[in-house]
């Protein structure tokens, strides 16, 4: 179904839920996945994607469109993931960096993860990063956005992107090369 | 009056208002050359002179013809094992089996649970009951005049010390670290891009305010 169709179809009386199933149907893999390269756990990843088409439902009436429904979407869950993370660090009082390699551990633990040497290299890298700047790399290096849509998803500059992004690789580049 | 009216003021002459000023014969047909003229001797030599125009810069035999070619290099090897490494692009990770299908249901239970759990108002729950009445005993007894207050306990000379510690701790820190240019680098940066989400920029998602935590 269409966004436009979604959104026409929540708004009336008796299409809502079908509307929503649709949306769930339509957006719940690329949200997931998302969502999962920044948590990095399957449960963690589960229960935000959930608190996120939560949100969605919650605040679909007052969606003003602006945006693409895509981007709202994936804004939130930007927003989710990240909230996420902060929750952990301070519930556990612990800094980016140990969250991040207790997350490096469970890499290599979790019975849902796949993927050879190197590419494993690359998540332990990704994950020396700090979190906005792990996120501008996922979407530019590994989903494929344009600047101007990540952009849009997450309310930087695209100036303020580039930067972010090529320090994320030179950081990368370091750290495959040394470890 | 008749007197004024019969006198005739000597401006009035019409010769008086003739110019007594005269230019060289041809003078305005050839004002326009000599002003580019002036203009020219101005300039010098640079405007007029192909010559010096010229050129003077070369480059070595096929650099144009290589100059594509090594802009693709450089970046390669700017963006190393990462660019282009499809490999690298894989997704490493799995989820349990049938997991998609069960995700509407589940989001909808949580809807579900959301909406059939009753608000209670503020005054009306138990820890804030007991919150109010904390406060109230803790304020009559501060309020009490023969009661010295509670921050009298904890001197002056104390709190400052315990501040000048927490500060000696945190520069122990930053010089401790050698890393410190990258710390600097990564406070700018997350000052630099932090992600606006504020109300204007994003008015859909002015419900949510916990996002301003960070």
């Amino acid at each position: 179904m269409e966004d436009r169709d979604i959104l026409l179809q929540f708004k009336s009386d008796n299409g809502k839920s079908r509307a929503f199933s649709a949306l769930v149907q339509k957006y719940q893999q690329r949200m997931y996945w998302h969502i999962r390269k920044m948590v990095i756990e399957h449960e963690d990843a589960d229960d935000v994607l959930q608190e996120v088409f939560v949100k969605v439902y919650r605040n679909l009436d007052n969606f003003r469109e602006a945006s693409q429904l895509y981007t709202w979407i994936y804004r939130i869950a930007t927003n989710e993931a990240l909230t996420h993370l902060n929750k952990k660090k301070k519930r556990q009082a612990l800094s980016y960096e140990d969250v991040n390699q207790e997350l490096a551990n469970n890499l290599v633990s979790s019975s849902y993860v796949s993927g050879d040497e190197i590419q494993l290299k690359l998540q332990k890298a990704l994950l020396t990063l700090p979190d906005k700047q792990r996120l501008v790399f996922n979407m530019k290096y590994f989903d494929d956005l344009k600047y101007d849509e990540i952009a849009e998803i997450t309310g930087t500059s695209v100036g303020a992107l580039k930067a972010s992004y090529h320090l994320a690789v030179k950081k990368i580049e370091q750290y495959l090369c040394s470890h | 009056m008749s007197k004024d009216k019969n006198h005739k003021s000597p401006l009035e002459n019409p010769n008086l208002k003739k110019s007594v000023f005269e230019t060289p014969p041809g003078y305005f047909d050839q004002s326009e050359g000599r002003i580019m003229d002036h203009i020219r001797a101005e300039e010098g030599e640079l405007v007029s002179n192909e010559h010096l125009k010229k050129n003077i810069f070369e480059t070595p035999e096929g650099y144009f013809n290589q100059l594509e070619s090594r802009i693709a290099d450089a970046i390669r090897a700017e963006e190393g094992e990462l660019a282009g490494n499809e490999h690298l692009k894989e997704n490493v990770f799995r989820v349990p089996e049938g997991y998609f299908t069960s995700v509407e249901e589940r989001v909808n239970a949580r809807l579900g649970e959301e909406t059939t759990t009753k608000v209670i108002p503020l005054y009306q729950r138990n820890w804030f009951k007991v919150a109010v009445a904390a406060m109230l005993v803790v304020g009559v007894f501060l309020f009490l005049p023969s009661t010295p207050p509670v921050e009298a306990e904890i001197s002056e000379d104390l709190m400052l010390q315990y501040l000048y510690e927490e500060q000696d701790a945190t520069y122990e820190l930053m010089a401790m670290s050698e890393d410190f240019d990258e710390i600097l680098d990564n406070i700018l940066l997350d000052e630099t891009s932090v992600f606006d989400f504020g109300t204007e920029a994003n008015l859909e998602l002015e419900y949510d305010f916990e996002y301003f935590e960070q």
